[in-house]
């Protein structure tokens, strides 16, 4: 996972690197995945987040299909 | 996860919080644990583990410095280290990561770049060192 600053940055490092294009995301949908994700893990009740949990925030934010999902 | 694991779990992500470093821990079998449930990536420095990972928290330089006032945190990607900006609730803060930087002020992102994730999600966890 890597920070790039434009989409054709994102394609030159590919080609470099020999890897087909994985998934993009623009800074804003990053930082709200972030904010969810991440957001309760200094909470002192946290525990840890099921499977189905972790996919529902992908999927809160458009983040779906093959390519997202986390198990099986 | 048992309250034991717990409660190390804590401890290790404050000692994160509040230093910027991983704590030094005895080796035993909650850490193993933690280790084995993904909560913890450990790498052997000398003779005792250290903890390399505890999400969005990294013990290594490599991926997302997270910079406010006079303080620094390190995440192993741009997503953590935004991640360490939301569970600190930092008010302002930079995340630079792969010589790109992201201002955070006020709950908003104020800089645009592209975060490229090149492993299905399935699979981070079978090199979470290249996702």
């Amino acid at each position: 996972m890597l920070l790039f600053r434009s989409e054709e940055d994102v394609e030159r490092w590919c080609e470099r690197h020999g890897r087909a294009p994985g998934a993009v995301l623009g800074a804003a949908r990053l930082w709200e995945l972030a904010r969810r994700w991440y957001g309760d893990r200094l909470d002192p009740g946290w525990r840890p987040r099921s499977v189905d949990a972790s996919q529902a925030i992908f999927t809160s934010l458009g983040l779906t299909g093959e390519f997202w999902r986390l198990a099986g | 996860m048992t309250e034991r694991e717990l409660a190390l779990r804590r401890r290790i992500v404050t000692a994160f919080a509040e230093t910027g470093e991983p704590p030094e821990l005895p080796d035993g079998p909650a850490l193993r644990s933690l280790a084995a449930q993904h909560v913890v990536v450990l790498e052997q420095a000398g003779g005792a583990p250290r903890i390399r990972m505890a999400h969005p928290f990294a013990g290594h330089r490599e991926g997302a410095r997270v910079d406010a006032g006079a303080r620094t945190w390190w995440g192993n990607c741009a997503w953590d280290g935004l991640g360490i900006v939301a569970a600190l609730g930092l008010p302002a803060a930079t995340v630079t990561s792969h010589g790109v930087t992201l201002r955070v002020e006020a709950g908003a992102v104020r800089d645009d770049a592209v975060f490229h994730i090149a492993v299905p999600a399935r699979h981070w966890w079978d090199d979470i060192a290249f996702t």
